[in-house]
């Protein structure tokens, strides 16, 4: 390519200054890989307190409720990618729960149609939710709102406010039965954690997710069709969380009413961690990992003998520590632009 | 501009809450007997009354353009505190000043976390709510401490005549707060905060100055909701605020499509809180299943924001 | 220069010597420029010459680093914006900064809301004080009318009269009529009378000839940060002020070379698009490239939008190869073969905070990196991707690196890369150099030809005048929604475009200006 012999003037004013590639990279990783270190000080500190917590079996614990809050973790967590927010979450755990109990153990349905009810029922609020945002044009926090408080209604209806009590035993086996002594609830997170990463990294799907996430109109312009992606998320959030909502009750023996502030409050915690820990790529893992950490630090507290008073203490802590890191690793950067 | 002629459309789409409301009591006063009873009316007005109250701190900060969901702890934390320190024997003037200062504290704290630091609102306020939910618990060691000075409860629990003490404080504090933003300089540039930034600056307001205050007075107003919350129960249950958490969002919510406006403001979340409890009155009047209600207010919510929400055309995000 | 010393008194402006420059650019070089008393002076230049940044140093936006300036006789070195606006300055800015959901009394009196002894607004004070204000300018609109249901020239008279609350004695207008329709442009003319009557002082920075010629009693030419002349308006014909502000030829490196040009692959067709733009109509070819020039508020950009299916349309229509086709999404406009590069690069050309990757396969992932529906093949991406960033020479150190540290012409590079990738043959640039440095300009150059010598069409809106002459065939010329002219590239020149392009008329050749050389 040869360049022709000109005198080369502009006749505008450039603006921008080229910028220096190399040097961005210390700033973000720094404060990222903050949340690690704090953690592993924190598991030091409490396994030199108290033993215990790194026994075998304790560690054994933390990993099956970690797997029982992970897939409503994993939900969120694609939910936020996409830019939205979904707080029916809980609740759907909880109707998925009592659902397929109720049909189960009062109605006497088979336990597997049972479970395909439950699951069924999380699709359909995730859809209702995504049909809200996506052609009502609401806000997300406004319409998970009101799915809610729709489900919470829809709960007390279905059992009355009564905990259903008996669930056959193949079910019981789901959240306490083994398959080659790793615990079901592990093999079922393990599947979808695969599952969802996959999605998130591999597919094109997941990729204009997280784009959308990024930059909502760049998409739009790029021909990225936005309204079913974000419904999408939706929908994928929904199914998830019936999971979470199963094996509790698997575990527990137990349909419980009140399953759904816990799972929102833990998912959207691990969640958040799962969008910050990597610097916004890897979600999914991140999310894994945040709900790692959030368990392992209330079973640490507990162990400690903190009374729950240092529960919520804790889970606000660890949030804001998240959307600091997440919030200074985003200024860094642009301060540089 | 030529004045349009409004038709019933038009009403519906940009009162569409208050024209509900409208409907429901009627529907209600017909559908069963002693719904329009002065008593029962009575019992609409007083039940509302913290979360009126505490929706509107919240209304503030919507109006601003912010969220701030730490009442669902702060509530709960001055609540403790009240009934604590009554039970050790201060003085209701002492504690009243504690209890509001509580208030002060974490309103300071979200203007420092989201105004100074710039982080997002939702969640540096629900890491607030947290910490005080936490130390909430540490207060009261997870004891519920009742108050049992009938002098003291009388605050909340008597009567000015026929209308009922809470219901006073709340068209109080309904008027301050509606004049504040309608008919002040300062109300004027807390709404421009919200709608143009620019605008404000141009205007050589302090806009980081402006948005704190609003934390701050949101804060007050939540410590003042816990307050008369925890005098109308008669004692300090564990997370008062958690029970207030999602119906005071929804009361503010719900008085966004109240008005033309589209955007919080005071009337509408007045009307949105009375909204929820004249739908949990008037189906316990006629009888129908309690969990109906959330259900009700729930579908309320969903319709009343999506009719105007569907004009927007546009897939809106969170901003966090 | 010495003036008489009771003249002194009657200079409300002055600047000397002022100097300003921002990093890599020498914005103000020792620039001389007065205002006198009840004047309306035109400030004319090219984009980059200056006008916005001179009018920003006076009202203190940005300071000055050489020089001096004076207002009403006052050194303002240690003032701020509050200080002169005290000195009785005004600027209204291009941004109407209105608040949409209160009516225009709550707006024009934001900030000196009446109010009485409680603290109370006095609404019936603030009524009478924002009709007053209002009524200078135009008597039309309802104060009591929310801003959002006024039209935007409507919106922009309000933020001329709210500008008026300080009871300015220097008014700055930067292109004030850039959103006027036809009677709000009289009711601001009307104003502007009435304003000389009463000796205000009015800087006026526009684009429009007519509107310089009809108003404003002198006119100074800015280039390239310096003062070129100040003059009498009656002593300076259009095509003289023209040529001012053009100055020496300046050869660009531009790599032009003869393509073939085809048959016509874009026909639009009586478009009218729903903000801006009445009726255009015109053709592009395949090989061809065509652009399409105006200042601010000529509706380009509206244009290459509602062609894109970016905006929606009130009438018209496009045909493709041909055949009528029905854009309502830019997902449509793709499927045809359709591609944007925006504006506005960072926001809506990019996803900043992700990888060159992600962002140059975002429109065409489905279509060529998917196995089966979904599956990403990313060898196959990878490599791709650095095919392309090794043919378009983008400066990044590898392809995970986020846009949003790349240089400007580099991130435009991935934007035209996006589009290279999804196999466009109908390309429309948006402004694509501005903010970019000369070595990244000439690569674009490079890249828009190149797209031209495959057989693309290619739509190039620019306000830039050499690089507009050089890389096209033809130009449309744009003003006031409308395409006024269309000129041949070759036989024209800058003189005649930025004629047309300040809304002239008839250009008429004279002996300093033979057309055909450039």
């Amino acid at each position: 390519m040869s360049k022709s012999n000109s005198n080369t003037v502009s006749t505008a004013a450039p603006v921008s200054t080229p910028v220096d590639a190399e040097n961005r990279k210390s700033g973000p990783h720094v404060i990222q890989y903050g949340i690690f270190v704090v953690f592993t000080i924190y598991y030091v500190i409490v396994a030199m307190l108290r033993p215990g917590f790194i026994s075998l079996g304790n560690l054994y614990d933390i990993l099956i409720e970690t797997a029982i809050i992970s897939f409503v973790s994993f939900g969120e967590a694609i939910v936020i990618a996409a830019g939205g927010l979904d707080l029916s979450v809980g609740n759907t755990a909880g109707a998925a729960a009592m659902l397929t109990c109720h049909l189960m153990s009062n109605m006497g349905y088979d336990t597997w149609v049972s479970i395909v009810a439950g699951v069924a029922i999380g699709v359909l609020i995730g859809v209702g939710n995504g049909l809200m945002v996506t052609r009502l044009y609401m806000n997300s926090l406004i319409a998970t709102l009101g799915t809610m408080f729709v489900l919470v209604g829809f709960l007390y209806g279905i059992t009355g406010g009564v905990s259903v009590h008996i669930v056959p035993d193949d079910f019981m086996y789901l959240g306490t039965g083994t398959i080659l002594s790793v615990p079901v609830p592990i093999w079922v997170m393990a599947v979808i954690f695969v599952l969802a990463y996959l999605f998130m990294e591999k597919t094109s799907y997941g990729r204009n997710i997280t784009m959308i996430g990024g930059n909502i109109e760049a998409c739009r312009l790029s021909g990225v069709n936005i309204r079913r992606l974000t419904m999408l998320t939706f929908v994928i959030c929904g199914f998830l969380s019936t999971f979470s909502g199963i094996l509790l009750a698997a575990r527990q023996a137990v349909g419980n009413v009140d399953l759904g502030e816990r799972f929102l409050l833990e998912g959207f915690i691990a969640a958040m961690l799962g969008t910050v820990i990597f610097n916004g790529k890897n979600i999914i893992t991140g999310t894994l990992i945040g709900a790692i950490f959030l368990i392992s630090m209330i079973n640490g507290l507990t162990l400690l003998g903190a009374g729950p008073q240092w529960m919520y203490f804790a889970q606000g802590g660890l949030l804001l520590m998240a959307i600091m890191a997440n919030y200074y690793s985003k200024r860094s950067a642009a301060k540089i632009t | 501009m030529q004045k349009q002629t409004t038709t019933l459309k038009d009403i519906i789409n940009n009162y569409g809450a208050t024209f509900a409301f409208i409907v429901a009591i009627i529907f209600f006063s017909f559908a069963s007997q002693g719904f329009f009873s002065g008593q029962n009316l009575n019992n609409i007005l007083v039940q509302s009354t913290s979360l009126g109250i505490c929706a509107f701190g919240l209304t503030f900060v919507l109006i601003t353009g912010e969220i701030d969901l730490s009442y669902g702890g702060v509530i709960g934390l001055v609540g403790a505190i009240l009934a604590g320190m009554l039970k050790d024997g201060h003085s209701i003037g002492m504690v009243t000043l504690v209890c509001l200062s509580v208030g002060l504290a974490t309103g300071l704290l979200n203007a420092i976390l989201i105004v100074v630091l710039n982080l997002p609102s939702f969640l540096a306020s629900v890491a607030v709510m947290f910490i005080c939910m936490g130390a909430e618990r540490i207060y009261n060691q997870g004891i519920t401490t009742w108050i049992r000075h009938p002098e003291i409860l009388s605050i909340v629990q008597s009567s000015v005549g026929p209308v009922p003490l809470p219901v006073v404080y709340l068209f109080a504090l309904f008027v301050i707060c509606w004049f504040l933003q309608t008919q002040t300089r300062v109300g004027q540039y807390v709404r421009a905060l919200g709608e143009n930034i620019n605008a404000v600056r141009e205007v050589g307001i302090r806009e980081k100055l402006l948005k704190s205050m609003v934390f701050v007075a949101a804060g007050l107003i939540f410590a003042f909701a816990g307050y008369i919350e925890i005098l109308r129960i008669g004692g300090a249950v564990m997370y008062a605020g958690k029970a207030l958490l999602l119906s005071v969002l929804a009361a503010c919510f719900l008085g966004t499509a109240t008005f033309k406006a589209g955007k919080a403001n005071f009337p509408g979340t007045l009307i949105g809180a009375f909204f929820l409890y004249t739908l949990l009155s008037g189906f316990t009047a006629l009888g129908m299943k309690f969990y109906l209600v959330p259900f009700a207010q729930g579908l309320i919510l969903i319709i009343s924001v999506a009719i105007s929400s569907v004009r927007r055309g546009k897939i809106e995000q969170v901003q966090f | 220069m010495n003036i008489p010393k009771d003249d002194q008194r009657n200079i409300v402006v002055k600047t000397e010597r002022v100097s300003k420059s921002f990093p890599g650019v020498k914005a103000l070089r020792e620039l001389d420029f007065e205002v006198t008393r009840g004047e309306v002076h035109a400030l004319c230049g090219e984009n980059g010459a200056g006008k916005s940044t001179l009018m920003k140093t006076i009202v203190r936006e940005y300071i000055e680093e050489e020089g001096d300036i004076f207002i009403e006789g006052q050194n303002v070195k240690d003032m701020g914006i509050r200080d002169v606006q005290e000195l009785g300055l005004a600027l209204i800015h291009q941004d109407l900064n209105l608040i949409p959901m209160q009516s225009v009394a709550q707006n024009i009196c934001l900030g000196r809301e009446p109010v009485n002894w409680f603290g109370k607004i006095d609404w019936k004070a603030m009524r009478k004080m924002a009709s007053q204000f209002l009524a200078e300018v135009t008597t039309e609109i309802d104060v009591e009318e929310l801003v959002e249901n006024l039209s935007i020239s409507q919106q922009q008279l309000v933020s001329i009269a709210r500008s008026l609350v300080t009871s300015p004695s220097i008014l700055i207008l930067d292109e004030p009529t850039a959103r006027l329709d036809q009677k709000a442009s009289d009711a601001f003319f009307a104003f502007l009378e009435r304003a000389k009557q009463k000796n205000l002082t009015v800087i006026y920075i526009s684009h429009r000839l007519e509107e310089i010629y009809r108003i404003c009693d002198r006119v100074t030419v800015l280039r390239d940060g310096r003062k070129i002349i100040t003059s009498q308006i009656e002593n300076l014909s259009q095509t003289e002020l023209v040529k001012h502000m053009l100055g020496r030829e300046i050869t660009q490196q531009v790599p032009k070379e003869r393509v073939p040009i085809g048959e016509t692959c874009l026909s639009v067709n009586s478009l009218f698009p729903k903000e801006k733009g009445e009726d255009i109509n015109f053709e592009l070819k395949s090989g061809e490239i065509l652009g399409i020039v105006g200042s601010i508020g000529a509706g380009k950009s509206e244009v290459a939008r509602a062609i894109f299916g970016a905006d929606p349309i009130r009438k018209g229509g496009i045909h493709i190869a041909g055949k009528k086709i029905r854009i309502n999404t830019p997902q449509d406009a793709i499927t045809h073969g359709l591609a944007l590069i925006p504006e506005e690069r960072r926001a809506q050309g990019l996803v900043g905070n992700e990888s060159v990757r992600r962002n140059i396969t975002l429109a065409s992932l489905k279509k060529k990196f998917c196995n089966g529906p979904s599956w990403i093949n990313q060898a196959l991406e990878i490599r791709k991707v650095r095919e392309y960033i090794s043919a378009l020479a983008i400066a990044t150190p590898t392809t995970e690196q986020e846009v949003q540290f790349l240089s400007g012409g580099t991130q435009q590079k991935v934007v035209v890369g996006k589009w290279l990738m999804s196999d466009s043959n109908i390309y429309i640039f948006d402004e694509p150099t501005k903010g970019i440095d000369v070595g990244g300009k000439y690569d674009i150059y490079k890249l828009i030809v190149d797209l031209a010598r495959k057989g693309a069409g290619v739509i190039f809106i620019s306000n830039e005048l050499t690089e507009v002459l050089s890389l096209c065939d033809r130009a449309l010329v744009m003003f006031h929604g409308r395409i006024i002219k269309e000129l041949i590239t070759e036989s024209t020149n800058r003189e005649e475009v930025l004629f047309y392009v300040m809304g002239g008329r008839d250009y008429a050749e004279t002996d300093n200006n033979v057309k055909g050389h450039h």
